[in-house]
């Protein structure tokens, strides 16, 4: 899997801002880069009709879910994907033994990490997008639960939805955060054209 | 007639194809629970196992995969219906020959450390539905589609604790040959047998073209019977639907390719159907059929790595034993978890491939610290260990929450020892360290240790545990009290390796107790002991001689292919980290340009010629002050903030070892979580390591930690000052209820609060008494409190 990662973004998660890091830290960026190139990248995804969209309703599969952004983020949308990726198990247990020998080194795998799983999600994210344009719909840009007002126990319907546990390996906890950590559901709406 | 253990290695047996396939056939929705459709139309499930039934398969699951309490709410209502439903197939068919297998799936929960399902939480999710799948009538346990050897585990434990049916196992694995969990054949097959399994195997995932070279190496080291059940080849997305690349034909080409590997249970998984198990059936029927050969192999593994004793030498690392160690004894005491753990990852990555864990001091319980231990260390490395304890109730229980097949330290010649140790063993599985000693104590002659390993040899079998899977302890006594000790030991090695082609091991430092310079004695003695034969050196992997002695063996011995890992070791002179100018560093330039290595040595040379406290005073704290300064000012940045807090945190230790024990004055205690249901702890740890180096005494209670967890440690260690981390909007409502917890039963403390959703005004919104946007603030808080006695 080649997933090119923005040094740029890296930086910027790592609150320099639009500095430079100094070359030691620029070192650690890249070897981080470098042990994270294993990581197992696996995606999944499903195409669904939606059945029913008010301004803060939405129908689709089995699942009903309240939200006036996700309304407003799939107006017009006739279809949606949704997707689930993760880079696995690999960045959460580098990080954990990090935590224990280089805490610096920790913080950059974590921002590498977030730059990965963004960058991979933009990947597929095309794929799907090209996909659309080729059956005659635009893309709506992708919309996570967490955000806004879409809240985070629809992470659940995700989880069934695209049997996650044993498609990538992403299971939930108790608070509905996603294990491996570097994981990300998205809804893409599909407006025809 | 033969029972099913019995068949299934004298004869092919036919497992079904996919149920969910055909439930969605049937119209079964994306996402509904299959499960439910035993309640809803149970016709459709009699249709389905009948046609499989009539197709030729022996095994017929049950529609019961997900039925755990994760899942449906009524588990015993629906594997009842389930296990029936597929008997009244059974029996309408007329096979007596075939069998109902309660099908049991992962819960879709993560187990802990990596998820938070407990393990003994998803053992009783599974015994509930083995014990209603007993109850119904089913005639075999088939747990399958396993991506995690952890809940394997606990499926496996579950079963066999609450059945005497037999129980079969499948994981599935992917194109690299590995579980979702990162597992390996050679790490899950182990570990399988060593609980007992009746039959292991593959399913799901891949076609069977992808599955025939992971068949082969399940084939190749399995000494029980395998089974595989592919799906119908590669899914493809065809609109709503997924569909499978391979024919009827095809399919059964590829199985009879699979057969002929010596497999001896086929079926079929995701996108087979009647018809393809029919085709199946008639392409293998008639082959020839080759029962599982048992393999002599040793295998102690982790939930990730396999480590094979026998075709050459293994190092065991040593350092975490609190015998003669003052600072692991202190660690030990205070659970300073995080010390532990960094001589486990410092052994790992010396080149240790298992790790010694003893944790037996009198003042401590060592049954639940065992259980702690095991739990950590497996949570950040993936080295297997080796479980060293007198004490059988630790024993136990660390042999339970192991994930994997770990190695014990250890049984003796004793009756009493070997009575108590080896129904563990056969209820677990392990590889186990046997010590020739026995009630008349330790022998003078290399001949009687040899009778004694006999003896445990001799009684372990007896348990059905294998000579194959004794390790025997020769015993390094020190020769600067028996100078004949280490002929004897050398000899106990020799003539087990030789005349009685069984694993050795020998605790290689007792050798040089004693004398000085003992690395010298010890690296030599390695090499002799290694040349009789010895498979497994508990040695300290730390020490540059020892390894040095191990890695020229294997260059020597020919077991190192063309010198490889010993040009990997030696082959490149260490790059001097630091450039000409930095000879000439401060310790405080060190500490600021987070030289760590740099800041150590320095801090040693400097404690011979000053006062350390002076030390601190002129170089340590100037140098964080600086620090600190310029990260608030926007000069320097986290990740160097960080590296020179962790060169000042090796610096300090250094000082602490050189000062009384006395004069350990911190400037305050303070307590630190992140709070329930949030598992983010890095924001914590930077805050942690920051505080220590001003000056504070830590408590660290971990990530997702009970509000009443915190209050209890803030009254019974008489603390004033508390943070609290959250990153989750969701679990800022923990860290509120926390906050209120603690005003009203220790209403004294005061309570500062960080983490990436909160601001000021959402702190004050919750109560908390300060607001830390960064670690720096939380030190300049802490000392506003501790200090200026004062706190907002």
């Amino acid at each position: 899997m080649n997933v090119q990662v923005s040094r740029k973004e890296i930086y910027r998660y790592l609150g320099y801002g639009n500095h430079l890091p100094d070359a030691e830290i620029q070192e650690l960026v890249e070897q981080s880069i470098e042990d994270l190139q294993p990581c197992s990248f696996r995606s999944v995804q499903k195409c669904f009709s939606i059945d029913v969209l008010t301004e803060n309703e939405i129908w689709f599969a089995d699942i009903h879910i309240r939200s006036k952004d996700l309304g407003k983020n799939l107006k017009n949308c006739t279809k949606c994907v949704c997707m689930a990726a993760t880079l696995g198990p690999l960045p959460d247990r580098l990080i954990q033994r990090a935590k224990i020998l280089d805490l610096s080194k920790a913080v950059v795998l974590q921002a590498v990490g977030c730059a990965m799983i963004e960058s991979y999600v933009d990947q597929i994210n095309e794929r799907i997008r090209q996909d659309a344009q080729n059956q005659g719909y635009i893309c709506h840009p992708r919309y996570s639960c967490g955000y806004g007002d879409f809240d985070l126990n629809h992470q659940k319907d995700f989880i069934r939805l695209l049997e996650m546990p044993i498609t990538i390996g992403v299971s939930l906890t108790q608070g509905n955060l996603m294990i491996p950590n570097k994981s990300v559901t998205a809804v893409i709406g599909w407006e025809k054209k | 007639m033969k029972t099913l253990k019995e068949r299934i290695n004298t004869e092919w047996i036919f497992f079904d194809g996919a149920l969910g396939t055909m439930l969605q056939k049937k119209g079964l929705a994306a996402g509904q629970c299959p499960e439910m459709w035993n309640l809803d139309h149970p016709e459709i499930l009699i249709e389905i196992h009948k046609a499989y039934l009539e197709a030729g398969a022996h095994i017929i699951n049950a529609n019961t995969f997900g039925a755990n309490r994760c899942k449906v709410e009524n588990v015993k209502e629906v594997v009842t219906a389930g296990i029936s439903l597929a008997k009244q197939a059974v029996q309408e068919s007329h096979r007596q020959d075939a069998y109902v297998a309660l099908d049991i799936g992962p819960t879709g929960k993560l187990l802990a450390p990596m998820g938070d399902l407990d393990f003994e939480e998803a053992v009783s999710i599974f015994a509930e539905m083995v014990r209603a799948g007993v109850k119904a009538g089913a005639d075999l346990v088939l747990i399958e589609t396993m991506s995690d050897s952890y809940e394997a585990k606990a499926a496996l434990l579950a079963a066999k604790e609450n059945c005497d049916l037999p129980v079969f196992i499948t994981f599935i694995f992917d194109e690299n040959h590995r579980l979702l969990s990162g597992g390996s054949v050679q790490s899950v097959i182990p570990m399988c047998e060593g609980l007992k399994a009746d039959a292991v195997g593959i399913n799901c995932g891949l076609g069977p073209a992808q599955m025939l070279p992971i068949v082969k190496e399940i084939v190749q080291i399995s000494s029980l019977p395998v089974i595989v059940n592919p799906n119908a080849g590669l899914p493809r997305q065809l609109g709503n639907q997924t569909v499978y690349d391979l024919s009827d034909d095809e399919f059964a080409f590829w199985m009879k390719e699979i057969a002929a590997l010596g497999v001896q249970g086929v079926g079929g998984c995701c996108g087979t159907t009647p018809s393809t198990i029919k085709t199946m059936i008639q392409t293998i029927r008639n082959c020839p059929f080759q029962p599982i050969a048992p393999k002599k192999m040793t295998w102690v593994t982790s939930y990730s790595q396999a480590v094979q004793i026998g075709p050459k030498p293994v190092v065991i690392g040593e350092r975490i034993n609190p015998t003669g160690k003052k600072r692991l004894k202190e660690a030990l005491r205070n659970q300073e978890y995080e010390y532990i753990l960094s001589q486990a990852l410092e052994q790992e990555i010396a080149g240790a491939h298992i790790l010694d864990v003893n944790v037996g001091l009198p003042e401590i319980d060592e049954p639940s610290m065992m259980k702690e231990m095991i739990c950590q260390i497996q949570s950040v490395t993936a080295c297997p260990l080796q479980i060293d304890t007198g004490n059988i109730e630790a024993l136990e229980q660390a042999l339970r929450i192991y994930n994997g097949r770990p190695m014990v330290n250890s049984v003796n010649g004793k009756l009493e020892s070997m009575e108590s140790v080896f129904p563990l063993i056969q209820k677990y599985g392990a590889v186990v360290v046997g010590l020739c000693l026995d009630e008349e104590g330790i022998p003078e002659q290399a001949e009687q240790r040899v009778e004694i390993a006999k003896k445990i040899y001799h009684k372990a079998e007896e348990y059905g545990i294998p000579s194959k899977d004794i390790v025997i302890d020769g015993l390094a006594m020190t020769i600067s009290s028996s100078s004949q000790a280490g002929v004897v030991a050398l000899e106990t090695i020799d003539q087990i390796s030789r005349e009685l082609n069984g694993y050795t091991i020998l605790g290689v430092s007792n050798i040089s107790f004693g004398l000085p310079q003992r690395e010298i004695i010890n690296s030599h003695f390695l090499s002799m002991a290694l040349t009789k034969g010895l498979s497994c050196a508990i040695i300290n992997p730390n020490s540059e001689d020892m390894m040095k002695s191990y890695r020229s063996y294997l260059a020597l011995q020919a077991l190192d292919p063309q010198c490889k890992g010993y040009i990997e070791a030696y082959g490149s002179v260490p790059t001097q980290k630091f450039t000409d100018s930095s000879e000439n560093m401060t310790l405080k330039q060190a500490i600021q340009a987070g030289l760590k290595g740099r800041a150590e040595q320095l801090t040693l040379e400097l404690l011979n010629q000053k006062d350390p406290l002076e030390i601190v005073d002129a170089e340590l704290i100037p140098a964080l002050d600086q620090v600190g300064k310029e990260y608030e000012s926007g000069i320097l940045f986290l990740p160097q903030l960080l590296m020179s807090a962790e060169a000042a945190k090796l610096s300090f230790s250094a000082i602490k070892e050189k000062m009384p024990q006395d004069n350990k004055v911190a400037k305050g205690r303070i307590v630190l979580a992140t709070v329930q249901g949030d598992i983010h702890d890095i924001g914590k740890n930077i805050v942690k390591v920051l505080l220590e180096n001003y000056g504070y005494d830590v408590i660290d209670l971990g990530k997702d930690v009970a509000p009443e967890q915190i209050v209890s440690c803030v009254k019974n260690e008489n603390i004033s000052l508390v943070g609290l981390s959250a990153l989750m909007t969701t679990t800022v409502v923990n860290m509120e209820k926390t906050i209120r917890l603690l005003h009203e039963q220790a209403p004294h403390v005061k309570i500062m609060v960080g983490g990436a959703v909160l601001n000021p005004e959402y702190a004050k919104m919750i109560h908390a008494d300060h607001y830390a946007p960064d670690a720096m603030g939380s030190v300049r808080y802490a000392d506003q409190v501790f200090l200026k006695g004062q706190g907002e």
